[in-house]
């Protein structure tokens, strides 16, 4: 399991979002994508899920070249910039739907439909997707995102939407997964960074700033005025930079 | 795997279209019913109502294949669905060409109704079915797939449902003001323009008085033949398509 990106360059209307951007992600654990708004995170998450192309430079998911994205995210699932199921599928129809685009036989979307449905709490799943909240909307979406069971994950602030026993449930959920898939988790929540990561990659105006373990990081950059912890090293290394 | 998302999207798109698909087939019947009325009313003789049966199915067409095809191109670029779908490993073109077919078969349904109902109004009123029957069913639903790729493609190429909805509707009322213009006033063959390859459908439903040229009517001065129709069709078709895969491939979220 491997995600590379080099020299990855993005701009919109003229904004740069990413500015050559690089790094090389091995084995399984969560990776934080940390940075704050406006820095580059989702902008490489859609990058490396194909719903966006870089200007220059060129991503590669266990070697494949993610311009030859079908190969490329075939064990990849990605939950990027608040997605939505659509309205009008009942959350069976929507979860089977997304095992049917993934090729995968009817048995085992029966059979995965049923695990998520116990580990995410999901509601009745007759129900339509338009008629659900916020946050069971988005545990449907993170059920739909982990139904193919692909060793590679692409997390955009999944618990956003949640409260915090649904949160809970999540990070619960991903401190399991870690333990054999390779998570990349862009999120704002520094405690979630902490509580879940191995290690954090650290963008800020479209370019990395700082990457390395969260112990490292903390080290390295956490001290001052009597303060210490990642989110100090995370004022630093912000600041520091405007 | 192929095979798998082809019909996924696919019958995912048929069951999104389940009412329109009612609702279309249900309002042919009704106008069906109201232009036999009409006819009654009016003292049309059976080529009279054929000749607007004919134009009922060509206006309807226009107007069921913009509401089915105008979300093709956009659906998922202008709502947030599209950030789970499209970063999934699928072809895109895969996705365009499975929707087209879905929108296609969606349109089948209203165009049978307004076939059967009028063929039936026609022994009911006159006797006689519908003239050239299975050459105008088959015009009719060429005409409608070619309508389709072309709102489909629009679509693709748009930010928003209403800019495809509104052209493709704006193409549909307002032909015969582009046919009056181009035909009667300039003397120029429309044949640049998809609706007025449509005219074909009613135009062989009012055998055997088939005319080239009308020269006493403002809005319908030429009508196309057979052959003439049957090429801007496939031309609006293929381009169209071939526009919207193009387009819908490249799209960025």
């Amino acid at each position: 399991m491997e995600i590379k990106a080099i020299n990855l360059k993005k701009s919109f209307k003229n904004n740069l979002a990413l500015n050559s951007i690089s790094f090389d992600i091995k084995g399984k654990g969560i990776t934080g994508y940390l940075g704050p708004n406006g820095a580059g995170k989702t902008t490489t998450l859609k990058i490396l899920s194909n719903l966006a192309r870089a200007d220059s430079g060129e991503a590669f998911i266990d070697g494949i070249n993610i311009k030859n994205y079908k190969a490329a995210l075939k064990n990849v699932s990605a939950l990027v910039d608040e997605p939505e199921p659509y309205d009008e599928m009942t959350i069976y129809e929507f979860l089977e739907f997304i095992g049917n685009i993934r090729g995968m036989d009817k048995m085992l979307i029966e059979n995965r439909i049923k695990e998520l449905k116990k580990e995410l709490s999901l509601e009745d799943l007759n129900k339509k997707c338009g008629q659900l909240s916020k946050g069971n909307r988005q545990r449907v979406v993170i059920a739909s995102v982990l139904l193919p069971d692909t060793d590679i994950l692409l997390l955009d602030e999944p618990t956003s939407g949640l409260d915090p026993a649904e949160a809970y449930d999540i990070k619960k959920l991903l401190k399991k997964l870690k333990k054999t898939k390779l998570i990349i988790l862009s999120s704002h929540l520094l405690d979630e960074i902490k509580e879940l990561c191995d290690y954090i990659i650290l963008l800020d105006k479209g370019k990395i700033i700082a990457q390395g373990s969260v112990k490292t990081i903390i080290k390295k950059f956490g001290r001052g005025k009597g303060e210490k912890g990642l989110e100090k090293a995370y004022i630093n290394l912000v600041r520091s930079k405007t | 795997m192929k095979n798998q998302a082809f019909y996924a999207f696919f019958n995912a798109e048929l069951k999104m279209a389940k009412s329109q698909i009612i609702a279309f087939s249900v309002l042919s019947f009704v106008i069906v019913i109201l232009t036999g009325l009409l006819s009654i009313k009016a003292l049309f003789n059976s080529t009279d109502f054929f000749e607007s049966i004919g134009l009922v199915i060509w206006l309807m067409i226009g107007i069921a294949a913009t509401n089915v095809a105008a979300g093709i191109g956009v659906m998922d670029f202008n709502k947030r669905t599209g950030l789970l779908v499209l970063s999934q490993p699928v072809n895109r073109k895969l996705i365009f060409l499975s929707r087209l077919f879905a929108a296609f078969l969606i349109l089948l349904l209203p165009i049978t109704v307004l076939y059967i109902s009028g063929f039936s109004m026609g022994l009911l009123l006159y006797k006689v079915g519908i003239p050239n029957i299975f050459l105008s069913y088959s015009l009719a639903i060429l005409y409608a797939f070619s309508f389709t790729a072309m709102i489909s493609g629009i679509s693709a190429m748009s930010s928003e449902k209403s800019t495809p909805l509104s052209f493709g509707l704006t193409f549909t009322f307002l032909a015969v003001f582009v046919f009056a213009i181009f035909g009667k006033f300039i003397g120029i063959q429309p044949w640049f323009f998809l609706p007025y390859g449509g005219l074909i459908i009613s135009s062989v439903m009012a055998a055997p008085y088939l005319m080239h040229i009308n020269p006493g009517n403002y809005f319908f001065y030429y009508i196309p033949y057979v052959n003439e129709a049957v090429l801007i069709m496939l031309i609006y078709l293929l381009v169209f398509a071939a526009l919207g895969i193009f387009y819908y491939s490249r799209r960025e979220l």
